[in-house]
């Protein structure tokens, strides 16, 4: 048939298919008079008009049926990229796991291939994508993912660590694991899982089978995220087709509102349960419950909170799962009290060695028998009325004898309130005031711990003969009240004269080394770096000198006086005594203390300040996870570390994590001293200064000018900090052309640094060549020159990079 | 201005180019639009592989609903692959594009049935995969659709368009128009005659013995 033939019966069909069929015969006999072939041709077709479009229509469908099972077909497999297939380990709803090994003989490297049947998978860029961030998680309990890609035919296949290893279940069951092991195997769970969350990956599939432990005990999890890389459809399929065992998959799984972080902490109870034996010491049992509760809100509120209730547990310590059984919340209210309870042994402690001195006083002096029986009736008075006045603190502190549960603090201000009215005589009273003093500075209530120290110091000079060394005591802590609570001028005032006379009264080598340290720290604080200096070379010297030179003492002040020389930037000598520090620390303490991990973040930080960033993450890492383990995430110590391990991971480039730590540190800060603590300003520059690195430039800002306000109304005016922050946002602004604005910040810093660190300081000079800058943009030309040639004039090589706290 | 070459270390702001994910194929659909018939080459790939993932997909969450409409499947692969907020006219151009790559998708079909009813390479695979071949026992008539659409090529280029548009994207009569930039009546004229010219080349020459 040729194209002309084939557009004359297609118009003649059309032509006929507009008439009613009785009329079309007639048509065709006058159209195709000529030729009978043609009709016969259209014919044939009109035939077929009334069952071309439902054959064509079921014929379509079934065609995109076929379609769909062809794309349906699994593809066999000898080799994947590098790798040859060696056989299958496993087969999943999700696909089909292969061992496989290089092929190219490079490496011995025996690697596990999953291959994802393609429907399975939801958009391909976003599994490229999710893939790549998988392939960032690097945790020694975490089997990386190498990489990934597409088989020819399109089957989505990701290359993961071999982990030679079984079920965490089998493996508990076959090592006959102790109850405390189990938990602690599960702690390493908790460890994988938390850095995930912490770079915000859920697993969303955890499951025995899914928690491997070598044959040398090193838990690896397998599979991480790999649920995300599925479509949504594909994991409802997978559900529905083969139904988790209710243990791991939590409700929401199912019900499809969502996984969280959440998701994960239900299966880390169905791992817990698993793992325990049918009768679970109720605490373990308490704290599975919690973990697997129905509804997300009542669960641990991350897979860090749950591994803090494992670790009570392991230390018998009250767990927090079993906060509403009764019994279990008297228990806990002596845990609560315990400072309180400690303060009321301390005080006790107290009375017994006044008494003790009275008794001795007895013995020594001789007194006559009246002046002994005066004595001995006085001190049963005074023992009396402090017995009393603890037993009614202890009467109040019992749980049901007030009509709320007291809070620490109600017991303190109640202790302080009965003190007033204890019949007791002064170096008895002036004793109590200091130790209440003690403990308002540990619970932050610095106002009251300084009016309490005083009250002690006015108690103890109005006793005859005055007491010279315990009156130095109490002056030290008005000073340790006043420096806590960042009265400074205050503290500095008494602190100083306590220097000498801690040499002139001859006091323990102890305390002279002490009010050195403290002096020192108090002006390390200020910034004054080169003063603070002279008196930690002074404690060290006298602690060398006069005391045990391998002691923790020593440790001590070799840890602070560092810290004072890498603020001056003489980082040889500062690593040579935190190394010190940490040596003697390590051998006096054990490996694992948490002045280990603090002199260890110092070290970590004096390496990151001179770029030597690798091995600063080594220390870092190594700090966080002791940290961790001994105090715990939210303690102040642990933050510090993490905000400074944030600091380094923004110095190493990795923007998104350091942003993700430093709001994680954020929201800890708030939750611990609140948002108008210094600190918690400090740490809001900081994301800043990372938004700032990764180009977020409103944001920054933002984050900037919040610091800033928060350093004004929290610091003391001229503070350092306030520069950094005012150097940070004046560089931004210039950055982002707005000279005029930069310049009035630039020129505050400037006028902060010179007078804190004179203009030889990286800080100084920092400044000084941002102002340059937004000098040179506002066309002041010769001021620029000026100041640039006077800032080149003394740079030597520092990195150019923003200011920290 | 001596001042300015002391501080040539003033920060340069590097520009970032931010690669939007619809380009390729918004980018191509444009160039198509204004008359470049090499944008369709380039864009056929992409639509047969958007168009893949797709059906993929839909074969999990529809595999109980036989009424698998293909207009909603070309129609996801548009929105997956264009910019949302183009016109209609641009939509059905890709319709058109999309309708072509179905075709295709089902030649390889037949392709690989074929390969595996000759033993191709799949016997010496030493694993087992999890879900069974494509029914055997299947007419296997792709390649006689394939055929008679490759006729209908030879005879009117045009009425092929129109087939693929109307078989495989599921395009009305007037969509296929406007895909098409052809006027209705033509395209109406055109698949009245090339659907039963379709049927007649794709019935059984063996029609089932009544009893």
């Amino acid at each position: 048939m040729t194209a002309d033939r084939w557009t004359r019966i297609t118009t003649l069909v059309d032509a006929a298919l507009d008439l009613p069929p009785d009329h079309r015969s007639t048509f065709l006999d006058t159209a195709c008079a000529d030729d009978p072939d043609l009709r016969r041709e259209v014919e044939d077709l009109l035939a077929a008009d009334t069952e071309a479009d439902a054959f064509l229509e079921a014929r379509a469908t079934r065609d995109v049926e076929r379609l769909m099972a062809h794309l349906n077909t699994p593809e066999p497999l000898e080799r994947i990229g590098p790798y040859r297939v060696l056989h299958v380990l496993g087969q999943g709803g999700m696909g089909t796991v292969y061992l496989a090994e290089r092929a190219d003989g490079l490496f011995e490297q025996r690697v596990a291939i999953k291959v994802m049947q393609p429907q399975h998978i939801a958009h391909l860029d976003r599994f490229r994508l999710e893939q790549q961030v998988l392939a960032r998680l690097s945790h020694p309990h975490i089997a990386r993912l190498y990489d990934g890609g597409l088989t020819p035919k399109g089957a989505p296949y990701i290359i993961m660590e071999y982990v030679d290893g079984q079920p965490i279940t089998d493996f508990a069951t076959q090592r006959r694991l102790t109850t405390d092991e189990r938990v602690a195997l599960l702690l390493s769970v908790c460890d994988a899982v938390q850095y995930a969350h912490r770079h915000l990956i859920i697993h969303r599939d955890l499951k025995p089978s899914n928690v491997l432990v070598t044959s040398e005990g090193q838990v690896k999890l397998l599979d991480f995220g790999i649920a995300k890389l599925m479509s949504d459809e594909a994991a409802t399929i997978t559900q529905a087709a083969s139904p988790h065992t209710p243990r791991f998959a939590a409700p929401e799984q199912h019900t499809g509102v969502g996984t969280t972080t959440a998701t994960d902490v239900f299966a880390l109870g169905g791992l817990l349960t698993d793992l325990l034996p049918e009768k679970p010491p109720a605490d373990l049992y308490a704290i599975g419950q919690k973990a697997q509760a129905g509804s997300p809100e009542a669960r641990y509120a991350s897979a860090e909170a749950f591994a803090d209730d494992l670790r009570r547990y392991l230390s018998r310590v009250p767990v927090s799962a079993r906060a509403h059984d009764r019994v279990y919340r008297a228990r806990r209210f002596v845990w609560r009290h315990r400072l309180v309870l400690g303060l009321l042994l301390l005080m006790l402690g107290v009375i017994s060695a006044l008494s003790g001195v009275y008794l001795t006083g007895l013995r020594d002096a001789r007194d006559t028998a009246q002046t002994a029986a005066d004595r001995a009736e006085e001190q049963v008075a005074q023992t009396e009325a402090v017995r009393d006045y603890l037993v009614d603190l202890f009467e109040l502190a019992a749980p049901g004898n007030a009509p709320q549960p007291l809070t620490t603090l109600d017991l303190v201000d109640r202790a302080a309130q009965q003190l007033d009215s204890l019949s007791a005589t002064p170096d008895v009273r002036g004793a109590m005031y200091q130790t209440l003093a003690m403990v308002n500075v540990r619970l932050g209530r610095y106002e009251q711990a300084l009016d309490q120290a005083e009250e002690s110091v006015r108690q103890l000079q109005r006793t005859a003969p005055v007491d010279s060394i315990a009156l130095w005591h109490a002056r030290r802590g008005v000073a340790h009240a006043a420096k806590s609570g960042d009265v400074w001028d205050r503290a500095e005032a008494e602190l100083r004269p306590l220097v000498p006379e801690s040499d002139r009264l001859n006091l323990p080598l102890d305390d002279r080394v002490d009010i050195r340290v403290m002096l020192g720290d108090l002006l390390w604080r200020q910034s004054r770096y080169a003063e603070a200096e002279a008196f930690g070379r002074e404690a060290l010297r006298v602690q060398e000198t006069y005391g045990e030179a391998i002691s923790t003492t020593t440790a001590d002040i070799a840890n602070d006086l560092a810290l004072t020389l890498q603020y001056q930037e003489q980082y040889g000598e500062a690593e040579r005594l935190l190394r010190q520090a940490l040596a003697l620390r390590q051998s006096l303490l054990g490996e694992r203390h948490m002045q280990v991990a603090l002199t260890m973040n110092n070290l970590a930080q004096l390496l990151s300040d001179q770029g030597r960033y690798d091995d600063a993450a080594i220390y870092f890492e190594h700090t966080l996870a002791m940290e961790r383990d001994l105090l715990g995430l939210d303690h102040p110590q642990t933050l510090t570390t993490m905000n400074n391990f944030a600091l380094l991971r923004r110095y190493q480039g990795a923007y998104a994590e350091s942003e993700v730590l430093f709001r994680d540190l954020l929201d800890r800060r708030a939750q611990a001293i609140g948002t108008d603590h210094p600190v918690y300003a400090m740490t809001v520059n900081n994301l800043a200064h990372t938004l700032h690195d990764a180009k977020q430039d409103e944001a920054a800002e933002q984050e900037y000018r919040r610091a800033l306000r928060l350093k004004r109304t929290s610091m003391n005016a001229g503070h350092a900090s306030i520069g950094i922050t005012l150097t940070n946002l004046g560089r931004l602004l210039v950055e982002t052309y707005r000279p005029v604005e930069a310049e009035v910040y630039l020129t505050e810093a400037l006028d902060i640094f010179e007078a804190r660190f004179g203009l030889d300081h990286g800080r100084t000079r920092s400044a000084q060549r941002w102002l340059a800058h937004s000098y040179a943009a506002t066309g002041a030309c010769d001021r620029a020159e000026i100041l640039a040639t006077e800032s080149e004039r003394t740079f030597t090589r520092t990195p150019e990079r923003c200011m920290v706290d | 201005m001596p001042c300015v070459h002391t501080l040539s270390w003033l920060p340069a702001r590097q520009p970032h180019p931010m690669p939007a994910p619809h380009d390729d194929a918004d980018r191509l659909l444009a160039r198509l639009r204004a008359g470049d018939d090499a944008a369709m080459e380039a864009l056929l790939p992409l639509i047969y592989d958007e168009l893949k993932a797709i059906a993929r997909r839909r074969r999990v969450s529809e595999r109980h609903d036989h009424t698998l409409n293909t207009t909603a499947l070309v129609h996801e692969a548009f929105l997956k692959l264009v910019d949302g907020t183009r016109g209609w006219n641009d939509r059905l151009h890709f319709m058109a594009i999309a309708a072509r790559a179905m075709r295709q998708i089902l030649i390889d079909y037949g392709r690989a049935r074929s390969a595996q009813k000759r033993g191709g390479d799949w016997v010496r695979v030493p694993v087992t995969l999890a879900h069974a071949l494509p029914n055997q026992a299947e007419d296997d008539d792709t390649e006689a659709l394939e055929r008679a659409l490759q006729q209908l090529e030879r005879l009117s280029p045009r009425q092929a368009r129109v087939v693929e548009c109307r078989y495989f994207a599921g395009l009305t009569i007037a969509e296929t128009a406007s895909a098409l930039d052809l006027s209705e009546p033509t395209v109406k004229r055109d698949w009245r005659a090339a659907r039963l010219w379709l049927y007649r080349q794709l019935q059984p020459t063996e029609p089932p013995a009544q009893p």
